[in-house]
C-alpha cells in the first residue's frame, strides 16, 4: 500500500495548455512504478496487476513557466510578457493499493531501489506496508476506484485508450507502445464502491468487507 | 547495526514555521474575491489546506545551494527558436558532470514532435529493429535524483489570516486590496537517491547524457563506461564519482538546513530554514520519514511513538543514526525529543542536535 501528498497521471491527449490527469494510473504507469522499485525492467510477463487508487481531492495547481526570446543581437532575454502560468489538475493525499500475483516482487517493495512516484518526480510516495494475501475468485462484488477494460454504465469515470506497456530496449530510439486497450477509469475522489459483475474479479483476504472485490488485470495478448 | 558504507539513499522530513506567511501564491480568489491574493491550497475533505508546490521550494533550495557554494549555476538557455525568432524551447546546461545542479535536480530537453508515431522511413533503415523500437531520439532527460514532496500545512483549520490593505492616493478614494495568508507549520518529505549522483543512464529512449557530451567526456577522461548493456545502451559514471557524490550531497544537505526563499518576503519575511530536520541513510528508496508531526493550539510536536515504530520496522535498512535536528523552543514535546539522544532502537541510534549540525554530521558518514 503506497501513500503520498500529491499525484498526477498525464492524460495522453493533453500536450500543451491546461494539463488534466487521468482518474487513475494506467497499467503501463504501474509497470514503470514496479520497475523503479525493482531497479530493473518489469514487464507484463512478470506479474498480473490489480489496484485501487483513491485521493482526498482533486484541484488545480499552478506552475510558473519561463518565457524567453532572442533579441536582434542574438541574446537571450526574458519575454516582455513575463513569466507564464500553467494550470495542472492534480490529486492530493493519494493512496494506491497494489495487488501483484508475483510474490517474488515483495522484496522490491520492502527494499525499493528508487523512490516510487505517483506520476511526476515530485509526486513521491512511501510504501506503508507489504504483505502476502490470498485473492479469492468471485463472480460479483463491490469494486473500488480502478481501471477496467469493460464499460459499466452505472459507474462514473473517464473512457480512455491506453497502451498496455511500452518496449524500450534500443539505445537512442523512441519506445514503442504495446497493444492498446479501451478502459474505464473510475473517479478516485469518492470512497464509494460499485456493484459489478465482470470477469477477473477477486476478493482480497484482508478486505474490510466480505463483498469487496478488485479487478485483476488480464493483459491483452500482443 | 548500521553500516554507513551501504548507504544508497538519504531519506528525510522537515518542518518550516510559517507564522503569518505567504510562501506560494495561487493568483486571485474566485467569485467576489477577485481582489484577494490567495496562497495555494487544496481541499482535504471539508477543509482547505495550504501547501507549497515542490517546484517552488526546490527553486529556493537550488538558489540557496548556488549562493552558499559559489558553484556555477545551470543557467537557462534557448535551445530552439520558432519561425518568428522567439524562443520556443529552453533548457539548462544539461551537463551533470560540470554542473552539480544538473546532477542533483535533473533536467529535460524534449524533442520536437516527441510522442508522435515513429517515422516509418527511419525504421526502414534498420529492418532488425522494426517493431521493437521507433525513430532516433534527440531528447535528453534526467529524472531528479532528489525526490521531493509538496510542503503541506499541519493545520487544516484556523490557519487563515487576511491582510486588508489600502493604497492611499494623493487625490481620489483609497484603493483596497486584500492578501490572504497563513499561520501554520509546513511539513516536507524528501529522498535523495545517493547512488545515482555522478551516474548517467543512456538506456532505451531515456538518454540522460547527451551523446555528443558523453563522447567528449570519455575523451577528456571525465567519465567512464560503468556498464555496457549492448544494444539497450550504456551506463556512464564520473571517474571521481565517489568524491563528487559526497561533496554534492554534503553541500545539498547543508543548503537545505539553511534554506532561504519564498514569495512575498518583503511583505511577510518568513524564515523558511527548517526548524526540524530529520534524516538518515538507507539501503532503499522508501521515504520512510513522513507524516511525523502533529499540531494543536500549543504548537507542533513530533510523533515519537510513530518514529520509534518505523525505526524498529526498518532497523535493518538504516545505514546511519537517525539525525534529529531541532531549533530550541519550537517543538511542544522538545524535552521528550531530547531524551532520545544516544538512545537505541534495535541497534539504530538517535542523535538529537540542531538542523544545521544534523546536516553536517550525516555528511561525515557518507560513503
Amino acid at each position: 500500500m503506497l501513500e503520498g501528498f500529491s499525484a498526477f497521471f498525464k492524460h495522453p491527449l493533453t500536450i500543451s495548455g491546461t494539463q488534466i490527469s487521468m482518474p487513475t494510473p494506467s497499467y503501463s504507469t504501474i509497470l514503470g512504478l514496479i520497475s523503479a522499485c525493482a531497479g530493473k525492467t518489469i514487464t507484463y510477463k512478470d506479474t498480473r496487476i490489480g489496484f485501487e487508487f483513491r485521493c482526498s481531492s482533486s484541484d488545480v495547481e499552478l506552475e510558473r513557466t519561463e518565457r524567453m526570446l532572442i533579441n536582434d543581437k542574438g541574446e537571450l532575454k526574458p519575454h516582455r510578457k513575463g513569466q507564464g502560468i500553467l494550470k495542472r489538475h492534480i490529486y492530493f493525499r493519494p493512496k494506491l493499493d497494489l495487488y501483484l500475483t508475483n510474490i517474488d516482487l515483495k522484496e522490491s517493495f520492502e527494499n525499493p531501489a528508487s523512490t516510487p512516484c505517483l506520476g511526476r518526480s515530485q509526486d513521491i510516495a512511501w510504501i506503508n506496508f507489504v504483505k502476502e494475501i490470498e485473492l479469492i475468485p468471485r463472480q460479483v462484488g463491490f469494486l473500488g476506484s480502478t481501471m477496467i477494460p469493460f464499460i459499466q454504465e452505472n459507474i462514473s469515470g473517464l473512457i480512455l485508450k491506453c497502451p498496455e506497456w511500452f518496449n524500450n530496449t534500443i539505445e537512442g530510439r523512441t519506445r514503442i507502445a504495446g497493444p492498446f486497450g479501451h478502459y474505464q477509469a473510475m473517479l478516485p475522489t469518492t470512497n464509494n464502491r460499485f456493484h459489478v459483475s465482470i470477469p477477473e474479479l477477486y476478493h482480497p483476504s484482508d478486505a474490510t468487507s466480505e463483498d469487496d472485490v478488485i479487478y485483476l488485470h488480464r493483459w491483452i495478448e500482443a | 547495526m548500521t553500516d554507513s558504507t551501504k548507504t544508497t539513499h538519504i531519506a528525510g522530513t522537515f518542518l518550516i514555521e510559517a507564522s503569518g506567511s505567504f510562501l506560494n501564491g495561487a493568483g486571485l480568489g474566485e467569485g467576489e474575491d477577485r481582489n484577494v491574493t490567495v496562497p495555494k491550497t487544496f481541499r482535504d475533505g471539508q477543509y482547505r489546506v495550504p501547501y507549497v508546490s515542490s517546484q517552488a521550494w526546490k527553486r529556493w533550495l537550488r538558489n540557496t545551494l548556488i549562493e552558499e557554494t559559489g558553484w556555477p549555476p545551470s543557467v537557462l538557455k534557448a535551445i530552439d527558436l520558432s519561425a518568428r525568432g522567439t524562443t520556443s524551447k529552453i533548457a539548462g546546461e544539461l551537463n551533470p558532470v560540470d554542473f552539480a545542479e544538473d546532477d542533483i535536480f535533473g533536467y529535460m530537453r524534449a524533442e520536437k514532435g516527441q510522442g508522435r508515431s515513429p517515422d516509418e522511413d527511419e525504421i526502414e533503415e534498420d529492418e532488425s529493429k522494426k517493431g521493437s523500437a521507433g525513430r532516433r531520439t534527440k531528447a535528453v532527460m534526467r529524472a531528479s535524483p532528489l525526490a521531493a514532496s509538496i510542503l503541506v500545512s499541519l493545520r487544516k483549520t484556523g490557519w487563515q489570516g487576511r491582510d486588508e490593505g489600502f493604497v492611499h492616493l494623493k487625490e481620489g478614494t483609497p484603493l483596497p486590496y486584500t492578501t490572504e495568508f497563513y499561520n501554520t507549520h509546513l511539513q516536507g518529505v524528501f529522498c535523495l537517491n545517493y547512488s545515482r549522483l555522478g551516474v548517467f543512464w543512456n538506456v532505451g529512449d531515456r538518454i540522460e547524457l547527451d551523446e555528443d557530451k558523453a563522447e567528449e567526456f570519455l575523451k577528456s577522461k571525465k567519465i567512464r563506461v560503468k556498464e555496457d548493456k549492448g544494444e539497450a545502451g550504456k551506463i556512464y559514471e564520473m571517474v571521481d564519482a565517489n568524491n563528487k557524490r559526497k561533496e554534492r550531497t554534503t553541500e545539498l544537505l547543508k543548503a537545505l538546513s539553511k534554506m532561504r526563499g519564498g514569495a512575498k518576503q518583503a511583505q511577510f519575511a518568513t524564515d523558511v530554514s527548517p526548524k526540524v530536520l530529520i534524516m538518515a541513510g538507507l539501503t532503499c528508496g522508501n521515504p520512510v520519514f513522513n507524516d511525523l508531526f502533529t499540531d494543536d493550539i500549543k504548537g507542533p510536536a513530533l510523533k515519537i511513538d510513530t518514529l520509534k515504530e518505523l525505526v524498529t520496522d526498518y532497523s535493518d535498512r538504516f545505514t546511519t543514526p537517525i539525525f534529529i535536528g531541532i531549533r530550541a523552543g519550537y517543538l511542544k514535546n522538545e524535552e521528550e525529543v531530547k531524551a532520545l539522544h544516544n538512545k537505541n532502537e534495535n541497534g539504530v541510534k538517535y542523535m538529537v542536535t540542531t538542523p544545521i549540525c544534523a546536516a553536517e554530521e550525516i555528511s561525515k558518514l557518507l560513503p
